[in-house]
């Protein structure tokens, strides 16, 4: 694998992956160096096979590039550290879209739940909205195109589907996307810091509960180191 | 702490210093404001530091009532105090009870009021700017207190010439990350194209409307900025501002510069801009 350059404008540099698949572990390692090297001189943000990096100051270009090669060079093989999730979803909402999903894929329900359960998803990166995981690992039976036109809003909290991609609608929001249930865990906290508890990296499970559990969990909200798995 | 009353809020009126940046690998859009050379400038005026926070406002501005006396000056919006209409783009002396009326905006869509050391409105995620889901309050409502440190002594008034803006309407702009899949013909059609703004421009988004066939499929989400030229599948370039989303679908033509962006936010539907690349 190997990575280039884009001049994105003065102050931003975008590093890029030809090949975006199994390149995940890689672009987190080397956030973490470049955090670790330029520290608060810069911000940073990833997307599908790209970081892209801000400088706060302008720079010269061919040196950073030169620095950033060497640090790609010297990334360590070891695993990054991630951590395990199992997020509640709630089913019992009439504005989920599974007569749609089951149109597109001709499975039921069940069928499309059960894959959904059986399945362990690794965030890719958060973006979009604040709090917004990636989620890869989709299982390609349910794999369908974004809607056409958008839907004008989709609840907070909403798990939905498309393309090659789970989602986490953090906020009411437009979504393209098609919602198969509703986590009742707060994925974005300004008054954290930092602000979303899921990282790039790390595994997330769904399981099910019921509408009374849900509003429970709305009402008072557990402590989130319960939901990791210690499986 | 002083304060001032807001009597009535205007159109789209809010808090806003130089953004956040340090949060965009949490979804968090940079905000800020939408003209940062007008904040900057009045921001100079008062000898404050450039991330002290404003107040912008949208085509007509707010009105307001003083509590505590201080100093304030705003750049391309009509002002009264008490009544009387006052100059642009120098300091005032304010005192309590007095009421400031701000009045439609003069060079643009976009208006600003600064006061001495900065409104001290929350401040989340290091930063004072208003945005939805991050900050309390996503817009500056009728009774509202904006609070802002109380002044100890008199302050030497400065004086500074606001740049004339240009008047031709060119935009600057880097090739975007996708600009080079575009073929020769598509990008030369781009950079004669006299391109005018559409409706449902916004703090997100400004939109601009174009005949020329896009021939780019969508991409995988990737990395957004402020002043990112974004091509829709129906031709309609979404050019981002300060509160658009981190990542985006859309295939990403160009960059515009900070100066370009700056020009680009003042424009309406009336004026006709185009695109070199530098």
């Amino acid at each position: 694998m190997s990575i280039t350059f884009h001049h994105y404008d003065k102050h931003s540099l975008l590093i890029q992956w030809m090949d975006h698949s199994q390149i995940l572990a890689e672009k987190i390692s080397l956030i973490n160096s470049l955090k670790q090297r330029y520290k608060n001189t810069i911000s940073i943000n990833a997307g599908a096979g790209e970081i892209l990096i801000v400088f706060h100051k302008e720079v010269v270009f061919s040196r950073i590039e030169d620095e950033i090669k060497t640090l790609y060079a010297d990334l360590s093989k070891e695993l990054i550290s991630s951590t395990s999730w199992n997020l509640p979803m709630c089913t019992e909402f009439a504005d989920l879209e599974f007569e749609d999903l089951s149109s597109h894929t001709g499975l039921s329900k069940k069928d499309i739940l059960d894959i959904h359960y059986n399945t362990t998803y690794t965030v890719e990166f958060i973006g979009f909205l604040p709090g917004f995981p990636y989620l890869s690992g989709l299982d390609e039976r349910l794999q369908i195109p974004r809607k056409k036109t958008p839907s004008k809003s989709i609840k907070s909290g909403t798990v939905a589907i498309a393309n090659t991609t789970c989602g986490i609608y953090p906020q009411e929001s437009p979504a393209g996307w098609y919602g198969i249930g509703r986590c009742p865990i707060q994925l974005f906290d300004p008054l954290s810091n930092p602000p979303v508890f899921l990282k790039a990296g790390d595994q997330v499970q769904f399981y099910e509960i019921d509408l009374n559990r849900y509003n429970g969990l709305k009402k008072s909200p557990i402590d989130i180191n319960e939901l990791k798995s210690h499986g | 702490m002083g304060s001032l009353t807001v009597i009535e809020s205007g159109i789209c009126t809010t808090i806003q210093d130089r953004g956040r940046w340090d949060y965009r690998d949490s979804g968090v859009a940079v905000s800020g404001a939408m003209d940062l050379e007008a904040s900057s400038f009045i921001n100079r005026l008062l000898n404050n530091h450039l991330n002290d926070a404003v107040l912008e406002m949208t085509l007509r501005g707010a009105t307001l009532l003083c509590n505590h006396p201080t100093y304030i000056a705003v750049t391309g919006i009509r002002i009264a105090i008490n009544g009387e209409s006052v100059s642009c783009d120098v300091p005032h002396k304010i005192g309590l009870g007095d009421k400031i009326e701000l009045g439609n905006t003069m060079n643009g869509n976009y208006g600003y009021l600064a006061i001495k050391d900065g409104f001290q409105s929350e401040l989340v995620l290091e930063s004072r700017s208003m945005m939805k889901a991050v900050t309390t309050a996503s817009q500056v409502h009728k009774g509202d207190q904006l609070t802002f440190k109380e002044i100890d002594k008199d302050i030497k008034i400065q004086t500074l010439k606001n740049p004339i803006p240009e008047q031709q309407k060119v935009l600057k702009a880097h090739p975007g990350p996708e600009w080079n899949l575009l073929d020769r013909s598509t990008q030369e059609q781009l950079l004669t194209h006299d391109f005018k703004l559409g409706a449902q421009c916004n703090r997100m988004a400004f939109r601009a409307v174009t005949q020329i066939h896009n021939p780019l499929k969508p991409i995988a989400s990737s990395p957004v900025l402020p002043g990112t030229v974004q091509w829709t599948p129906d031709g309609e370039l979404l050019i981002l501002m300060r509160d658009a989303q981190t990542t985006g679908g859309y295939p990403r033509i160009l960059q515009l510069t900070v100066a370009s962006v700056n020009k680009l936010v003042q424009m309406g539907q009336k004026d006709i801009f185009s695109v070199v690349i530098i």
